[in-house]
């Protein structure tokens, strides 16, 4: 649903700019101009409320250069509709998905560095006992543009780990080709389902693939088929399809990912663990 | 006091014949070994016989104490000594009774000044998936959020089908990873019957289990499951508990020959080492013959020897001395190692056996081992 542009700016009272950033099934984002400050604002179209205020709260208990800083939420009247937004810190420079569409790519150790940023983030999300669940190159972006120093974005999927009547499942939730086994079969999520995710976003920025995803075989198959599928891949000893890869990875590349894209979570590393399996790799690309 | 390095042994602290275990350490320290712990157990004992016990411990380090709430609601144990309070009230069910629960548990411990703290839980069925284990994990995270959790273990009181079940043993897995890191596990499981631990099936699961925990880095305490729990140090288990108890694995005397009409009589068996398994009194006797065959010199054997007739409490004080001094020869700074001394030992029984003149027969036969071994 389009959300009508002077909505967002009678919300807002007198803007400097107002830029429609596009957006997805999470919401739709404008870039704002006010006072000289630059923010965004992302207006949640029939967002249950709760959720509205739970990524709120998520945001505000969290502070971290890795993690899109929160201002406040607002009400955006749509032609009598009450929209709940959130308005937050505006990175100049895009995301992964921006990048990754304008051509794009990263070499490998730039690839690296992003994972390594997005798991600092997750790293102070998850001490705050809440999983993202939608690391995807459209909730990462590139501060100024640059590959190492990413921040994560949009926490509309964050669970309250200790909250455990706020999901209710069997529901998807997450984004298909960057969900883990786990979130495949509907079961919980836990903190190292965002490690696979961002095993599964690495995959994509060093390989062009993702895990359980076969572009030519899964043309227009769309919703719980899909997720079936991909299901039915992570079953597979054979899937993430790692001899088609051979040749294309590294061998301690092929290595890393293995660990992060582990079918189980438990054989997955922690999110500091990951981090250190990162440094390692790099400065063995280093010496 | 800090926990311990890993390859512990503890005592079960049983509802009767609680002055058995202190012995135990005794002799293990006068044969110059290391000494085992103890875990006390509110589940099966009463608060007065809990605390008295931690007070008259002597060698026995560290002591522990299991919330052992597996089952609530019970005003006395053995019929006429209160439980403690968490015991007392109904199992849990909302955050505010979980809550209670955990910080009742965890003072009456400090109070006890246990080496390490233990977080109740309750006994989990099959039918506790997913929500039943979610609550009483989210009931841990609560409890430890802003504290260190290097001295934690939280209880897991579950039936085999958490074990054995893929899909629940998966569930299992990722959400305790999920916890803090460094919590602990206190594993008790309750096996459907007393062959169960030992068949393939349920001794790969329980590697699966126990390795994915301590490759995350937990310690992993398996409470009650004797010499299977030794078996487990291999796989990078901290500890393991055995005692005097009949649901305790490390139990050697525990057959019972039910004639109609006839009481029943307690068969005399004893836990011999060489074999890693209890055998009948008899075949002891032939075994002492056999080459290679190391003789247990403690001092119950000692006095069981210059008996006329068979002591079952004797029998079982040598079994907890047996599994001490087992633990002991496979302790080391590294789990490879641990591994590897597991190995050897189970390997030598199992050579030890094959090299018998005569056939071990019935319940005296080791048939476990070949399973260990598929398993180390």
């Amino acid at each position: 649903m389009a959300i009508d542009e002077d909505a967002v700016r009678r919300a807002l009272g007198d803007l400097e700019e107002l830029e429609d950033l596009g957006g997805g099934g999470q919401g739709q984002v404008w870039r704002v101009k006010q006072n000289g400050q630059e923010t965004v604002v992302k207006v949640i179209p029939d967002a249950e409320p709760e959720r509205v205020r739970r990524e709120a709260e998520s945001l505000k208990s969290i502070s971290s250069s890795r993690v899109m800083a929160f201002h406040d939420t607002l009400v955006v009247d749509d032609g009598g509709k009450q929209l709940p937004a959130i308005r937050g810190e505006y990175i100049v420079g895009g995301t992964i998905a921006d990048a990754l569409q304008a051509g794009q790519r990263p070499t490998i150790e730039e690839a690296l560095l992003s994972a390594r940023g997005v798991l600092e983030g997750l790293t102070v999300i998850h001490d705050q006992d809440l999983v993202h669940r939608d690391i995807k190159p459209q909730n990462v972006a590139l501060r100024g543009g640059a590959w190492d120093d990413p921040v994560v974005l949009d926490l509309g999927l964050v669970r309250d780990l200790v909250a455990s009547s706020i999901t209710r499942y069997p529901q998807v939730l997450g984004t298909l080709p960057f969900m883990s086994p786990e979130q495949l079969r509907l079961e919980r999520a836990v903190k190292r389902t965002d490690v696979f995710a961002v095993g599964a976003l690495l995959m994509l920025l060093i390989s062009d693939q993702l895990p359980y995803v076969d572009p030519a075989a899964d043309q227009g198959l769309g919703g719980d088929d899909w997720r079936r599928v991909m299901l039915a891949r992570s079953e597979r000893p054979d899937w993430p399809r790692w001899a088609q890869l051979q040749g294309v990875l590294d061998q301690d590349v092929a290595e890393l990912l293995a660990e992060l894209l582990a079918t189980e979570a438990y054989q997955r590393p922690s999110v500091a663990r990951a981090i250190e399996l990162i440094d390692e790799v790099l400065a063995s690309r280093a010496s | 006091m800090p926990l311990p390095p890993p390859a512990q042994f503890l005592l079960d602290q049983p509802y009767s014949k609680r002055a058995l275990l202190p012995p135990v350490g005794q002799e293990v320290y006068i044969q110059g070994g290391r000494v085992p712990g103890l875990l006390l157990h509110w589940g099966q004992v009463h608060d007065e016989g809990v605390v008295a016990d931690a007070a008259s411990a002597g060698r026995l380090m560290p002591i522990l104490a299991s919330p052992g709430a597996k089952g609530y609601g019970r005003e006395k144990i053995g019929g006429h000594k209160q439980a403690a309070d968490w015991i007392r009230r109904k199992a849990p069910q909302t955050d505010a009774e979980w809550d209670q629960t955990v910080d009742d548990a965890v003072a009456a411990q400090f109070q006890l000044g246990t080496a390490g703290l233990i977080l109740p839980s309750r006994l989990l069925s099959q039918p506790d998936w997913p929500d039943g284990l979610q609550s009483a994990l989210d009931a841990a995270r609560r409890a430890t959020a802003g504290h260190p959790t290097g001295d934690m273990l939280v209880n897991l009181i579950i039936e085999e089908p958490w074990i054995l079940e893929a899909r629940l043993r998966r569930t299992l897995l990722n959400q305790f990873t999920d916890l803090p890191e460094g919590l602990g596990a206190a594993i008790h499981i309750h096996w459907s019957s007393p062959e169960r631990p030992d068949q393939p099936a349920s001794l790969e699961a329980l590697r699966i289990v126990v390795s994915a925990l301590a490759n995350d880095g937990r310690r992993v305490l398996l409470i009650e499951s004797g010499r299977l729990g030794w078996l487990a140090l291999a796989w990078g288990a901290w500890g393991f508990t055995a005692g005097l108890s009949g649901a305790s694995w490390g139990r050697n005397t525990a057959v019972v020959r039910r004639a109609r009409g006839q009481p029943a009589t307690r068969i005399a068996r004893i836990f011999d080492h060489n074999l890693l398994h209890s055998v009948r009194q008899a075949t002891q006797a032939r075994l002492l013959a056999q080459n290679g065959y190391h003789q247990c010199m403690c001092d119950f054997c000692q006095q069981q020897a210059g008996r006329g007739t068979w002591s079952h409490d004797l029998s079982e004080q040598h079994g907890l001395y047996s599994l001490a001094r087992l633990t002991e020869h496979v302790a080391a700074p590294t789990l490879a190692i641990r591994h590897a001394r597991v190995k050897t030992i189970v390997q030598n029984a199992i050579a030890f056996e094959s090299g018998l003149n005569f056939r071990l027969t019935g319940d005296s036969r080791p048939l476990h081992l070949p399973a260990w071994q598929a398993e180390l």
